[in-house]
């Protein structure tokens, strides 16, 4: 027995230790091995995989069952078993066919040799005959008779090889023949069962019922852990996009979403009932699908969406709850927690349209983009741009009215219970509350409030310049003003009370609400000021997007006379506090003590009276609130907005949120709308002194219009990484958008519709033609197209360019005169109609190279009279529905059509040929009827003018329109040349 | 004629109904519709736009909204099997449905036809008519007929119910016209009878449509082949609520 060497520890227990250790750390490999190997996302494509079964199981019963409905298929599946049939009866297994034609086969090949050798004794035998008679070697006779026999055995030889081949081949034919039916139907079946065919192969891929066992083996064996690196059946799905980036400050990779991993069904409709994360995406007419507008595939998904792409479970792709009852729901479900290290997190659902932002910057509208699109149309209602920077608003005009004539609109005490609560004299108004809010309601603020309203009235009535009202016609027919009202087109831009609140703010209803709510003028202004107002909107408020309705003295008295009647009673009998020469000491004294020393500042004070204390603090109050920045007031000519720039508010960091004391959700998105919803409430509980609070008024919005608004604000980002995508600056696309804005900041789509959107004024034409006109609903409803400014659809093919630059300046030409809506005059410079020229051009393709000379718009005589014919009552009748001049068409004003002494000048004479031609392509739906049915078009002209040629009859009516003038029809006819002489010249040559 | 030939015609005439009613063994629904409650009066209809229409008629002119027999029986009324019809391909009948336009009037008011069968459209008033027919559904089209076009053909390929044809000239012309996948429809005449013939055995839903005053429908079963049933229908105007 050997010796233990000496230690000072036992061996055993240490091999104990170790094994146990070891032991441990296997235990410990092993599960950090399948702690690493369980993915909730492999559950996720486990599930997805029953139900991928399942809905190719029913793909595959549904396309069976159709399949079994089909009596086409059902006739060819008879067709195939019949050929089956007769496959089996006469060539599968038919051995006697096959022996037959071998048979044959031998016994051509046979007598075909036999042939030969015959043919060979013939050529012989001749030979010995012929040489017999000619040099008398034998006997001519038995040669002769040799001969002929082997020539007449080779004739016969002949004649049996040909039948054989004959034979053979009607053999051969019944064996070709056999199966080529068959095939082709079983190509016809396949083709029919392509589809199910498919979802079978699929199924026999996915499904285990479906496999063979080593197939199934095979699989399970592919997902074991470590073996599970070539081909496992899970797996992380990605997208990789080079063209867009992920920032990683120091450079940029290209952009990887592994979203799709979990999120399985997103681009098959057949999921667009399943829970997520397998759901369809809502809508693949845009998005996700191959021929969208965004493929998933050239995307992504976290580009618009927001949140951690390469992530890969429901926590780390920063996912965003929508609402509380969300989060709570995912805490339980996914054990989610607000990730605050993550700077783009996920929008939550209602935001999603905030990611179109970044791309579509400059359009207006942003197509498809609702919420979006509503909350950029409030902040231009709103007019948010004015204090807040925004790159798109920088050249729009202030959104409140002028100040600088005050007082000859408004008394000081209407100004004073304006300012104090504007929402209580008209509901819907876009003018910001600035008092009573949450950081100046107390009884120490309120006191203080008062006194700066009065300061700041002081102000502008102070400063307020004569204006002099232009003099008003003594009689005033109101209710011919209501009517006015109602036809013109005002409910265009103005509502005549504010809209019900309980629906949710559409982009219509602001579309509406572009100009003031006609409410309570009687207490706010005299009619007299109205009137002004109403001649010429740019008199008192050169930068008024009013415009200029052209109405006559009376028109203008009426209107005012009726839009001054409503009054507002409560607003009337509110109270104003009087002055409080303490507290207005108080605010001079702030203002003061910020310009000189406490000293000289009281020294100051004390040498100003009331009024001049007045004056002062109320310029200082207007600096600090900005109301300059909406409204034009004199002594702020070149003073900045008062708020922080918006540009970038989007891709603010959340820690430069501040919070304060306010218990919101700890998100950008909580913020934003918390500060909508009460501007102030982040100085609750904080000791501020009065120029150190807070100064965002509050504009009343509605939950609805909020999200709106967060949407917009959280869409104003920089981004660098889609400048691959961002639509191409071309001066084509500049142009286009460069046009949408006019038209946003005009309003024009609320009686136009243009681009297919718009045409809101048509609510309130179909109201005038129920009220005024004495029609039903469904008579109001027919007449509607009839009756409203037309769809601009087109208008840049259609229109000269000229006579459309001219019209926008001065739309004072009747084009549709039976129209009550009238097209106002706008302020535009030459700029903007350029512009608009340009937009509608560009919109149509009418401005590229190369230019064309104008059409030969010349007619012969003899074409001139054959044109009269076409256009007369006898022929195609156009004065039936068409105003010439001064005659107008007998038929009620729903029938009539624009006046075509215009055409001439107002329309491009290719347009009238295509119009004339198809109507209906251009502008579907209108009441322009086809003379030339497309369908028919050879035979759709009267077949006794210009031989009934088509394309001639429309151009000599082209050209005949050309020459109507208002006051006379016919115009000059150019010289003519007799068209009849040559045809009868031609004639008499051709007969002898 | 002697009174023996009359009857050698009548069996034979017998005995080819017969054996078409037994071999075709096909179900048929018949119905009466009437009218209900006050007959409300309608503008006469001016049409001094169009001397050439006024020149057409000697009386005056009402719209067709409510045409009523003997009794206030309705006609105009477009009955239709809406539900259990067997889904096949039903032949297309090559006669066209012909729609006048004859007083500036279009005749029949309303109508029938099955996808794809011809509606011939007719002027014979010697004056501009278009013919604008407003799908949903199917192409729109918006056919002038001048004065030298007597006729034009047209036919919808989908299946559309009630498509109205207007005429923008005369803007008080008004027809509709329903695209059907089969042929169980008729329209009534001022009697207000229908017969909707040809059904095989089943439970179908009758509908029975006014341009005004809606749709109705009732569920009538065809026990047996060569059943006969009848379904009645009685329209009113809805009371006004205040």
């Amino acid at each position: 027995m050997s010796k233990e060497p000496e230690s000072h520890y036992s061996i055993d227990k240490l091999h104990f230790i170790f094994a146990l250790a070891a032991l441990a750390l296997l235990v410990i490999v092993g599960g950090v091995f399948m702690k690493d190997y369980d993915r909730k996302w492999k559950d996720y494509q486990k599930k997805f995989r029953t139900y991928e079964i399942e809905v190719a199981r029913t793909t595959y019963d549904a396309e069976l069952n159709e399949l079994n409905d089909d009596a086409a298929y059902q006739e060819l599946l008879t067709e195939i078993e019949k050929a089956e049939k007769d496959y089996e009866a006469n060539c599968l297994g038919n051995d006697a066919l096959e022996q037959e034609i071998e048979d044959l086969e031998t016994q051509k090949i046979l007598k075909e040799q036999d042939l030969k050798y015959t043919n060979a004794e013939r050529d012989a035998a001749k030979f010995r005959y012929e040489n017999a008679v000619g040099h008398h070697v034998g006997d001519p006779k038995a040669t002769k008779g040799e001969y002929k026999s082997f020539a007449d055995r080779a004739k016969t030889l002949k004649r049996e090889v040909e039948d054989l081949k004959v034979a053979l081949a009607a053999k051969t034919e019944i064996k070709a023949k056999c199966g080529k039916q068959l095939t082709e139907l079983e190509r016809k079946k396949r083709r029919i069962t392509s589809e199910r065919d498919i979802v079978e192969r699929k199924l026999d891929a996915i499904d285990p019922n479906q496999m063979d066992f080593t197939n199934r083996v095979a699989q399970m064996v592919r997902d074991l852990p470590i073996l599970d690196l070539s081909t496992p059946t899970t797996e992380v799905k990605q997208i990789v996009l080079k063209d867009i980036t992920d920032d990683r400050i120091i450079r940029q990779v290209p952009k990887v979403d592994r979203c799709i991993t979990c999120h399985l069904g997103i681009d098959n409709p057949a999921y667009k009932d399943f829970p997520q994360p397998y759901k369809t995406h809502p809508n693949l007419d845009q998005y996700v699908s191959n021929d969208s507008a965004h493929p998933m595939e050239q995307y992504g998904c976290t580009v618009c969406h927001g949140g951690r792409g390469r992530a890969t479970s429901f926590q780390t792709a920063v996912h965003t709850p929508q609402n509380e009852e969300q989060k709570q729901d995912w805490k339980k479900k996914y054990n989610w927690k607000a990730d605050h290290h993550w700077e783009e997190p996920m929008y939550p659902l209602q935001y999603t349209e905030a990611g179109c932002f970044k791309c579509h910057s400059g359009e207006y509208p942003i197509k498809g983009a609702e919420t979006l699109n509503l909350g950029l149309q409030i902040i231009e209602r709103a007019g948010c741009y004015a204090c807040h920077e925004l790159e798109r608003y920088k050249d729009w005009p202030k959104p409140g009215p002028d100040l600088t004539h005050i007082a000859s609109k408004l008394s000081k005490e209407f100004a004073y219970k304006w300012i104090e609560d504007p929402h209580f004299f008209r509901k819907d108004t876009w003018m910001p509350a600035y008092y009573n809010l949450a950081n100046n309601s107390d009884l120490m603020s309120m006191a203080r409030g008062q006194q700066e309203i009065h300061a700041m009235v002081n102000y502008l009535f102070a400063e307020s310049q004569d204006f002099n009202l232009s003099k008003m016609p003594r009689k005033a027919n109101a209710e011919n003003g209501a009517e006015l009202v109602a036809s013109l087109g005002c409910y265009a831009c103005h509502q005549s009370k504010p809209l019900d609140g309980d629906h949710d703010v559409t982009n219509d209803d602001l579309r509406r609400q572009h100009g003031p709510t006609l409410t309570g003028l009687g207490t706010k202004t005299s009619k007299e000021w109205v009137y002004d107002w109403l001649k010429d909107p740019n008199r008192y408020h050169p930068e008024t997007r009013m415009p200029n309705m052209r109405l006559s003295d009376q028109e203008a008295a009426d209107i005012a006379e009726h839009l001054t009647q409503d009054t507002h009673k409560t607003f009337v009998m509110k109270s104003i506090p009087g002055f409080d020469e303490d507290i207005i000491n108080d605010i001079t004294m702030e203002f003061l003590g910020k310009q000189m020393p406490k000293t000289s500042a009281e020294k100051k004070l004390a040498t100003m009276d009331l009024d001049q204390k007045l004056k002062y603090s109320g310029e200082k109050l207007i600096g600090r609130y900005g109301c300059y920045s909406c409204h034009n007031i004199k002594g702020f000519d070149n003073a900045k907005p008062i708020g922080i720039a918006l540009d970038e508010e989007g891709s603010k960091a959340l820690h430069k949120l501040d919070f304060g004391y306010v218990h919101v959700d700890h998100t950008k998105h909580g913020w934003f709308d918390q500060k909508l919803k009460a501007p102030r409430s982040f100085d609750n509980h904080k000791v501020k002194a009065p120029g150190e609070k807070l100064l965002m008024p509050n504009f009343r919005l509605s939950a609805h219009e909020r999200e709106a608004v967060v949407t917009s604000i959280l869409g104003f980002v920089t981004d660098v990484t889609v400048k691959n995508k961002i639509k191409p600056r071309t001066p084509e696309n500049l142009q286009l958008e460069k046009g949408q804005e006019i038209i946003a900041q005009m309003n024009c789509r609320s009686c136009h519709k243009i681009e297919g959107e718009g045409a809101t004024v048509q609510d309130t034409i179909v109201d005038w033609l129920k009220a005024y006109q004495g029609k039903t609903d469904s008579e109001a409803e027919k007449f509607l197209t009839s009756f409203s400014p037309p769809d601009l659809h087109g208008a840049g093919k259609k229109i000269d360019i000229e006579w459309l630059f001219n019209f926008l300046h001065s739309p004072d030409v009747e084009v549709r005169p039976w129209l009550e809506a009238r097209m106002p005059t706008y302020k535009f410079n030459v700029g903007h109609l350029n512009t608009l020229v340009q937009y509608f051009n560009t919109l149509d393709g009418e401005d590229k190279f190369p230019v064309n000379p104008k059409p030969d718009v010349s007619l012969t005589d003899h074409e001139y009279k054959q044109a009269e014919k076409l256009f007369s009552l006898e022929y195609l009748g156009c004065n039936l529905c068409h105003i010439v001049g001064n005659e107008t068409p007998t038929g009620t004003q729903d029938t009539w059509a624009p006046d075509l002494t215009l055409a001439k000048t107002r329309l491009k004479p290719e347009w009238i040929i295509e119009w004339i031609k198809d109507p209906q392509a251009l502008v579907p739906g209108t009441n322009m009827p086809t003379f030339f049915d497309p369908s028919d078009y050879e035979n759709s002209g009267a077949p006794d003018i210009l031989d009934g040629d088509e394309d001639e009859q429309i151009r000599v009516l082209r050209n005949y329109l050309m020459t109507l003038t208002p006051d006379k029809r016919k115009t000059k006819v150019k010289v003519e040349i007799p068209a009849s002489d040559t045809n009868e010249a031609g004639a008499s040559e051709a007969t002898p | 004629m002697n009174l023996a030939t009359h009857f050698l015609r009548f069996t034979i005439c017998l005995t080819v109904i017969t054996f078409f009613a037994s071999s075709t063994l096909a179900g048929t629904i018949t119905g009466n519709i009437k009218y209900e409650g006050k007959v409300p009066k309608f503008r006469e209809i001016k049409m001094d736009a169009d001397p050439i229409c006024l020149t057409k008629h000697t009386d005056a002119v009402f719209p067709q909204t409510l045409e009523l027999g003997e009794g206030q029986t309705m006609a105009n009324i477009f009955v239709y099997i809406s539900k259990g019809v067997p889904k096949k391909d039903y032949p297309t009948p090559t006669e066209p449905l012909v729609l006048d336009q004859e007083g500036c009037m279009y005749a029949p008011y309303v109508s029938g036809v099955m996808v794809n069968q011809d509606i011939k459209v007719l002027n014979p008033d010697g004056t501009l008519h278009n013919v604008h027919a407003v799908p949903k559904i199917n192409a729109e089209f918006n056919i002038a007929m001048p004065k030298f076009r007597k006729e034009v053909t047209k036919s919808f390929d989908k299946p559309e119910m009630y498509i109205p044809f207007k005429c923008d000239v005369h803007p008080w012309m008004i027809a509709y016209v329903s695209v059907m996948e089969h042929p169980f429809f008729d329209t009534t005449e001022t009697d207000g009878n229908f017969e909707i013939t040809g059904l095989p055995a089943g439970t179908y839903e009758v509908s029975a449509w006014h341009q005004k005053l809606g749709t109705q429908t009732a569920s009538v079963t065809i026990a047996a082949e060569g059943e006969s049933q009848t379904a009645d229908f009685i329209f009113s105007r809805p009371q006004k609520t205040k």
